[in-house]
């Protein structure tokens, strides 16, 4: 059977939910992680800006 | 079919990683998972090919074949139609990769970013090319992917999401490389920090390609190749501790970690790598070459050199390999770059062709494994996942083709520029196949090669050293000397021409020259003036060690040998060279490390366990010594003596008759005798050069028959049989291993079937005649100096035609040795002497028997005061 958290990058090491932290900088664990690394940092840095555009169209108007 | 030992086989290459990096870092627990992996698998040296240059050598570990064989030569070729320079192609391999015959067995097989693999070839799973992590445009313009770079072609899409543009990095992925950085000014000459984005980005690349492929696919063999330590290494090996000479404080503070980052960084994705391929994966990491670190790292890398990076490469690379049926925590011996491939089909129970170089590395397995074979993968039919016939092309080949429609007026010639480097490539090439055929043992094959190259190019040095030295190791010593000549000719009208730089290079040459003369002191002379200007020249002081060994200053050759191991410690050569130093000084403990550490190095090495044999047989310790010499007679099966110290090791210390009766049985049917022979005209010297190898400690065979008389007090060690040679020649099996005196019309009657090591005695043809005079008691001729003309003239025929037939036999080796130099300078000649017949003669024991009271018949005699 598929292990499912293999591809999950929060719970990939040892099974420990938070082994790497995704920032909006991402890190050498995340690339060493490699595809879902990636992605889950692509999407982190991608929902932070989405906020952070939010925030200052928010603050503009 | 033979067994499958594996269910699944990974893959990973590290250009350039290296042990000598690698083990500080396991040792402060800085590559974790690489440690484990080690610990739980087999780790050894891995040997590089020459020249160790990446896509040649890639290719060569995904075949298993010399690149002569599967024509990737170095780093670029001409596009076929439009003669510009492009990087070598996978279109451009001429045999069968290792995931070609596992598609062709039908496997599922994926291989990422393999040099050189452009375009993907279509095998039976998912192939990205090696163009596919480079970013070729600035970071948030389009980036497009070669055509080409993904198949299956629908994959593409995903495949190009997956790549990370350099400046897609940010300070979290920098910083722990340069912990400095904010020090770097952005738009300064300094490019440190790209290429530490660059290179970061294109293994994460790769990384990110081959995972994705682990986590979504289903899999039997995984390829994956990383550049990146051999890229991180070329661009910051100089900043690595020790600092070294000229590099500025400041930089060397901000670089020193870069290195050491780069290897723990693939230590992180070797463990995601590791994860995804779960416990029943064989697992193989392994580098193409080493990378020099230490005070070997060259300061400058010449610029007429158009591989000079290549130039910080080292012979040895690592290899581990772990999964089920792999051995645990042991060392493996002798491994090559060319062993991985026939090592992954027997993994897969699959033959291997006899028609690759390289061999199973069946000590890797826990159990005995015999592997299968067939004569060739290239003959077996079916879909093997290369490119089309019509898309496979040799470029070279191709530009012949082109050249000739050139020379018909059909195309244009390329202009100016393109030509000039279109040749300059072509002659680079050449000179990679010459070096490949070289480092093969093909050295008929590399002569034309040279010769040609040579020819068209004589102001290259590179070229007329490499030719000098196949010269030699052909043994065609006289060309040698010429091409040596010349290049010094050269230099000396061009003294700061880039030619003239090569000087210590010539003289090194001219010293090995010599030695290959039997001239070792003469060699010596060059030997010193080359270490002056070039130190670490590699081999340098092995050759000052042989030459040592050659006249037997033992202790001095075992400082030559250190000198060699404090350039290079890895260098199996050297610690072969030191063995035999410390044997023949009777220090058989260290003999013994030494030989363990040259095999440990380069396990194929026949001496080593010979000379290992040799010490442990003198300390006593039978068992081994037998072990040893069973190696190197399994390694060189026609060691006779090897075979003789087997004979006698298994009849009295072992007591093991059989196995003492099938090596007896080996020599007797196998193994041609060797005869050693002294020859040259009657009272040329032959009995005093049988008298020097007598006290030497060679076996003479005589009946002693012939008494010592006036003419010869010290006795002819001749034997009856001898001269009834012409018609009866079954006694010679007599001579089997000794010493036997021949007189030179004699020898056209020596049959095939044995090899003759001749020393032939030259002596002034007046000086001949004479002592031949009074020994037939005709003083009164000699008084008149009235020697028959016609005499003189049969003499010298039997000589000239003696002296050809010599060089038309195959099987004969021979040293002139002038009789008047013996009585005037015995030692060098007694040197000579040794070296020409192994080097193991007492030369003590020769001088003994060199009397210059009995050089009585000179044809010059000095006055008498």
């Amino acid at each position: 059977m598929e292990d499912k958290n293999k591809n999950n990058p929060e719970q990939s090491k040892d099974g420990q939910k938070g082994a790497f932290e995704v920032t909006p900088l991402g890190s050498l664990g995340l690339l060493a992680l490699g595809a879902v690394g990636l992605k889950a940092w692509r999407q982190k840095r991608a929902e932070v800006m989405a906020q952070q555009q939010a925030n200052n169209e928010k603050k503009n108007g | 079919m033979a067994e499958r030992l594996a269910k699944k086989v990974l893959i990973i290459g590290w250009d350039a990683a290296d042990w000598n990096i690698i083990h500080p870092l396991m040792d402060k627990g800085q590559m974790p998972t690489l440690e484990k992996l080690v610990n739980g698998g087999v780790m050894g040296n891995i040997a590089t090919l020459d020249p160790p240059l990446s896509p040649m050598l890639w290719t060569s570990i995904g075949t298993g074949k010399t690149a002569d064989k599967h024509g990737i030569m170095g780093f670029i070729e001409p596009d076929p139609v439009t003669s510009d320079m492009r990087p070598v192609y996978s279109t451009s391999r001429k045999v069968k990769a290792v995931w070609n015959i596992l598609t062709q067995k039908g496997y599922k097989t994926h291989v990422v970013g393999w040099w050189p693999s452009h375009p993907a070839e279509p095998i039976n799973g998912i192939s990205i090319s090696n163009f596919y992590k480079r970013a070729t445009k600035p970071f948030g313009e389009p980036w497009p992917m070669a055509e080409g770079t993904v198949h299956p072609k629908e994959l593409e899409e995903t495949f190009k999401e997956l790549r990370i543009h350099p400046g897609e990095l940010t300070e979290a992925h920098i910083l722990p490389f340069v912990p400095d950085a904010a020090k770097v000014d952005p738009e300064g000459d300094d490019k440190g920090l790209q290429a530490v984005a660059i290179n970061l980005a294109d293994c994460s690349t790769i990384q990110s390609a081959a995972t994705w492929i682990m986590e979504n696919k289903d899999w039997d063999f995984m390829a994956v190749y990383f550049d990146a330590i051999d890229h991180f290494c070329h661009a910051f090996m100089k900043f690595y501790p020790p600092k070294m000479n000229g590099i500025p404080d400041d930089r060397f503070e901000l670089y020193k970690d870069v290195i050491k980052g780069a290897y723990r960084f693939h230590d992180m994705m070797l463990e995601r790598l590791l994860e995804l391929a779960g416990p029943d994966t064989t697992v193989i990491l392994l580098s193409d070459h080493g990378f020099y670190s230490n005070h070997l790292r060259p300061k400058v890398l010449p610029k007429e050199h158009p591989a000079a990076p290549a130039l910080e490469h080292s012979p040895y690379g690592i290899l581990c390999m772990n999964g089920p049926n792999i051995q645990k925590d042991e060392q493996i011996y002798g491994a090559s770059v060319l062993d991985i491939t026939p090592t992954v089909l027997t993994l897969f129970g699959l033959p291997v062709g006899r028609d690759m170089d390289g061999k199973v590395l069946v000590q890797a397995f826990d159990k005995k494994v015999v592997p299968d074979y067939i004569p060739s993968w290239e003959e077996v039919e079916g879909e093997c996942g290369m490119h089309p016939k019509e898309q496979q092309s040799d470029p070279w080949a191709a530009q012949a083709a082109m050249k000739q429609l050139i020379e018909l007026g059909y195309v244009e010639a390329p202009e100016g520029d393109k030509a000039t480097q279109l040749k300059k490539v072509q002659d680079e090439t050449q000179f990679y196949l010459a070096r490949v055929y070289m480092h093969a043992h093909k050295y008929a094959e590399a002569l034309p090669v040279l010769e040609k190259l040579y020819e068209e190019n004589p102001d290259v040095a590179r070229f007329a050293l490499k030719l000098a030295s196949c010269y030699h190791i052909l043994y065609k010593l006289d060309k040698c000397r010429v091409i040596i000549d010349k290049i010094r000719e050269g230099m000396a009208q061009e003294k700061d021409s880039p030619q003239a730089k090569q000087l210590p290079h010539v003289d090194f040459l001219e010293g090995v020259l010599l030695i290959a003369e039997n001239k070792p002191r003469r060699a010596l002379n060059f030997l010193k003036e080359a270490e002056k200007s070039v130190p670490h020249l590699p081999n340098l002081h092995i050759q000052v060690g042989n030459a040592y060994l050659k006249i037997q200053r033992w202790a001095d050759s075992e400082r030559a040998y250190i000198k060699a191991l404090a350039i290079d410690e890895d260098s199996a050569v050297a610690h072969h060279g030191l063995a035999l130093a410390y044997l023949r000084q009777e220090k058989y403990h260290d003999a013994i490390e030494e030989c363990l550490t040259a095999i440990g190095l380069a396990y194929n090495m026949p001496l080593a366990h010979y000379h290992l044999g040799e010490a442990l047989l003198k300390i006593g310790d039978f068992e081994r010594s037998a072990q040893a010499f069973q190696v190197c007679v399994s390694l060189s099966p026609g060691n006779k003596r090897a075979h003789q110290w087997l004979v006698r090791l298994f009849s009295n210390e072992l007591k093991n008759p059989e196995l003492a009766a099938h090596h007896s049985k080996f020599i007797e049917e196998r193994i041609k005798g060797t005869i050693t022979l002294v020859s040259g005209l009657p009272r040329s010297g032959t009995s005093m050069m049988m008298q020097m190898l007598k006290n030497g400690g060679l076996d003479i065979l005589t009946d002693e028959v012939r008494k010592e008389d006036n003419n010869n007090p010290k006795g002819y060690l001749e034997y009856e049989k001898v001269k009834r040679l012409h018609l009866d020649k079954s006694w010679l099996g007599e001579a089997d291993g000794k010493v036997l005196k021949i007189v030179a019309p004699l020898l056209f009657h020596l049959p095939g079937k044995y090899d003759y090591r001749i020393i032939f005695m030259q002596r002034d043809m007046e000086e001949v005649l004479r002592s031949q005079q009074i020994m037939l008691g005709k003083q009164k001729a000699v008084d008149q100096n009235a020697f028959p003309m016609t005499l003189s003239e049969g003499f010298k025929k039997q000589l000239e035609k003696a002296e050809s037939w010599i060089q038309s036999q195959p099987n004969v080796s021979v040293l002139y040795v002038n009789y008047a130099d013996v009585v005037n300078n015995p030692e060098e000649q007694a040197e000579n002497i040794n070296s020409f017949l192994g080097g193991e003669l007492n030369i003590e024991g020769m001088l003994s028997s060199v009397d210059k009271q009995l050089y009585r018949n000179k044809a010059n005699p000095t006055p008498q005061s």
